[in-house]
């Protein structure tokens, strides 16, 4: 689904590694939780992967396409979720998905289908047809979501999903994450809520200074350190990782 | 008072805070306006000198001292429009000041302070070389530069107010609709429109006279009459100004008399500004404190192709959000204006041509003149494509990820301005023809000038794609400090211009008219070609361009 195979990335004139030869993969129908510090090299990792920023070193495989040399094919099978989701704020909601629905050649019908169920599952639906300017951060959180999902992609990429919803459209993420998951398709999200992670993922990776410090299965990854929680875990590997 | 200044300063500061890593390319910029400035000045002081031994005839200098006055105060009356608005009601920092722990009557005398100073900055900028200038060839007497320097402050007042009380419906208007850019963009072109509207009522005024003598001088004053009375504190000032006794008193008495009659009529209006402008502000801080709960009318999808989508998406960005939709559209009324100005100079010239026979002067020079100069005007046509990545800001990152490549992208954007540009082009190419119709001029003019406003504005979106300026907290910024306009703005008039010197200097040289009109028309379609070479070079890299745009 998603292969990711010795990316680096620098800045400042190749001083600073925000990424260090960063490799690991995902399968069909799991939920992967991306796990680091603040500026440990997750929102960096995540813009390659989405063709945010070039790849200049490794490559980067979606549903075997790769992001740099086939970038059209690569990006037709996510749909992404930002950190901060600067979004056309010039749009109503519904010219929005309106406008991804277009470029991703969705039917009216299906439009119609997914943002109705994504609408009512967030309490989306007065504010739909107004302008995104006047949304607040959750809200624009949540038209990011349903613009997200409004192609059906086959890997969801979501960066600090859970920042600025309110729990009850918190929980109604986590659970279209399960769906997703349910439909034999994949999640791919950051994040900085160990609980979450540890609740609904399958596999996580911790990265630390760009650097990747553990991969693998949630309960074997707890079984080889001592059955320790997530957080006890993240702390040990990659508790100085902080800026 | 501290307040108050820091306030002020805050203000300035952030007016001329420059992008981080830009300020090459701002320098750069600013040279080029202090370089236009310096030309265009010392053509105007130019022109003072040369005019000087008409200036002795007292009339015709309260006419010039009047019409300087006159027009710094249209132009603040124009941009002061924008300022008032852009910083009274629709600024953004009102929530910023609004949790400050200063009273708001300290912000909007600050805010206030600050549209002033710069307008009263316009105005000495533009008046004051002129007015010094003319004091100096016309042996003003010592108080002409005292009273001159110091009432400068005060001009601003007049046209300030009348751009208030403009402003406040057209406000008031758009804020009960629901796309109040809308509203706000036609305005502002019809106050463009207006304004040149105005000038070529006073050039009909005085263009009887096809030399300027005092006689001919003072018989348009004396049809300017109205003027004089309407804006009769810029007519006292001059008075004032120049010494010249009125209403039966002596010199001394009489510029007492008018100068206070100045500074009343100018304290009254900068209270009226005051009244207005706290109105327009409190009306922001009360829009923005209100919740936006009014129920929406309920849309429905509509399907369209990426292509569509794509232009629909940069009509409906650049729409919505006023500054932005005055400076990519409000400009491209100019070449129709200029069109206009040109065609009726150019039938006036043939009036005059026809009438006073063997004068030397080819009139058809005159047509290819207003062509060239046509063709640098229409630099204006591409504000909006060499702003069209840098206006995306960080939402660049949501193009980036879309499955549609660069070049998509880009020809989507390059025809959502190439269609109202060329629409543009070929308006103004119609009626600087119609008003001195000639199938060749037409044709020629058509092909070469629709199709160099074309690549024009590729070429705008082609160089701002290489380096977008990304990073701005508004809009505006992204269209105001940005290299990647002057660029191709600079490009398209210096070649207009040129061509203009060009012909100039042939018919100067007494070549013939069959040589020049060739070698025009060879210069026009030379820029098309050169603007085509640019086009092609840069249209090869726009997926490199693309890809490599960072955020």
């Amino acid at each position: 689904m998603l292969e990711i195979n010795h990316v680096s990335m620098a800045y400042a004139n190749g001083t600073v590694k925000a990424v260090d030869d960063l490799s690991f993969s995902l399968k069909e129908g799991e939920i992967f939780g991306f796990l680091g510090a603040n500026g440990a090299g997750k929102t960096t990792t995540i813009k390659m992967v989405t063709g945010i920023l070039p790849v200049k070193s490794g490559n980067i495989k979606i549903c075997g396409h790769d992001i740099t040399s086939d970038p059209i094919a690569a990006k037709r099978n996510f749909g992404f979720v930002p950190d901060d989701p600067i979004i056309f704020d010039k749009y109503t909601g519904r010219e929005y998905i309106d406008f991804l629905g277009d470029i991703y050649g969705v039917s009216n019908e299906d439009r119609s289908r997914v943002s109705s169920d994504l609408l009512k599952r967030f309490s989306l639906e007065d504010a739909f047809d107004k302008r995104i300017s006047g949304y607040s951060h959750g809200m624009k959180q949540k038209i990011a979501i349903i613009g997200a999902l409004i192609h059906s992609p086959s890997l969801w990429i979501l960066d600090e999903p859970m920042m600025g919803l309110d729990p009850p459209s918190a929980f109604a993420l986590k659970e279209l994450m399960k769906e997703h998951k349910a439909q034999g398709k994949t999640v791919f999200f950051s994040t900085h809520v160990l609980d979450v992670a540890e609740k609904i993922c399958d596999r996580v990776a911790i990265i630390s200074k760009g650097k990747l410090v553990l991969c693998g299965d949630m309960d074997e990854i707890k079984r080889a350190q001592g059955d320790d929680s997530l957080e006890e875990i993240f702390m040990s590997v990659a508790g100085n990782g902080n800026e | 008072m501290n307040d108050y200044l820091i306030l002020l300063k805050a203000m300035f500061r952030n007016k001329f805070r420059f992008a981080t890593g830009s300020k090459r390319g701002t320098i750069a910029i600013l040279c080029l306006f202090a370089f236009l400035y310096v030309f265009i000045m010392s053509f105007l002081l130019f022109i003072v000198i040369e005019l000087q031994a008409i200036f002795a005839s007292k009339n015709i200098g309260i006419l010039f001292y009047f019409f300087v006055l006159l027009t710094a105060s249209l132009v603040v009356l124009m941009f002061g429009i924008v300022s008032l608005v852009s910083t009274l009601y629709l600024s953004k920092d009102t929530d910023f000041y609004s949790v400050l722990p200063v009273k708001q009557t300290t912000v909007f005398a600050a805010k206030l302070s600050y549209v002033y100073i710069s307008e009263a900055v316009i105005v000495a900028a533009i008046a004051l070389p002129i007015i010094i200038a003319f004091g100096i060839v016309s042996h003003a007497w010592a108080w002409f530069y005292v009273i001159s320097i110091a009432t400068l402050i005060i001009v601003p007042a007049l046209p300030l107010m009348l751009a208030a009380i403009i402003a406040i419906p057209v406000m008031f208007v758009a804020s009960k609709l629901k796309n109040r850019s809308v509203v706000s963009l036609v305005f502002y072109m019809i106050l463009f429109g207006g304004y040149f509207g105005a000038y070529m009522y006073f050039i009909s005024l005085s263009s009887n006279a096809d030399v300027l003598t005092g006689a001919a001088v003072t018989e348009a004053l004396q049809r300017m009459q109205v003027m004089l009375y309407v804006f009769y504190p810029f007519t006292a000032l001059t008075t004032a100004a120049l010494g010249i006794p009125m209403y039966g008193l002596n010199v001394g008495a009489s510029t007492v008399v008018n100068l206070l009659i100045f500074l009343t009529v100018s304290a009254a209006l900068a209270i009226i500004l005051m009244i207005a402008g706290k109105f327009m502000y409190g009306q922001s801080v009360k829009a923005n404190n209100q919740t936006n709960n009014s129920k929406s009318k309920k849309g429905e999808f509509r399907t369209s192709g990426s292509v569509k989508a794509l232009i629909k998406r940069e009509y409906i960005s650049s729409l919505r959000t006023t500054q932005v939709a005055f400076q990519c559209y409000a400009v491209m009324m100019l070449p129709i204006i200029i069109a206009v100005v040109f065609g009726i100079m150019t039938r006036n010239n043939l009036n005059s041509v026809e009438e006073l026979a063997g004068v030397g002067l080819n009139y058809r020079i005159i047509t290819l003149v207003s062509f060239c100069t046509l063709a640098a005007m229409f630099a204006t046509l591409g504000n909006a494509a060499a702003t069209t990545f840098s206006r995306e800001g960080a939402a660049i990152a949501s193009l980036k990820i879309l499955p549609i490549s660069g070049k998509r992208v880009l020809m989507s954007k390059v025809a959502a301005w190439i269609i109202p540009a060329s629409v543009v082009a070929v308006v103004s190419v119609v009626i600087l023809n119609a008003f001195s119709f000639d199938i060749t001029y037409f044709v020629l003019s058509l092909f070469s000038l629709v199709p160099l406003t074309a690549e024009f504005v590729l070429f705008g979106a082609l160089w701002d794609i290489r380096s977008p300026k990304l990073k701005w907290t508004d809009p505006l910024q992204a269209v105001k400090h940005n290299g990647n306009v002057v660029a191709g703005q600079l490009l398209c008039m210096v070649g207009g211009l040129l061509a203009v010197l060009l012909l100039v200097i042939l018919m100067v040289n007494s070549i013939s008219f069959d040589n020049i009109f060739t070698i025009c028309w060879c210069v026009l379609y030379g820029l098309l070609a050169i603007f085509g070479v640019i086009d092609i070079l840069l249209y090869r890299k726009i997926d490199t361009y693309f890809n490599r745009i960072e955020i």
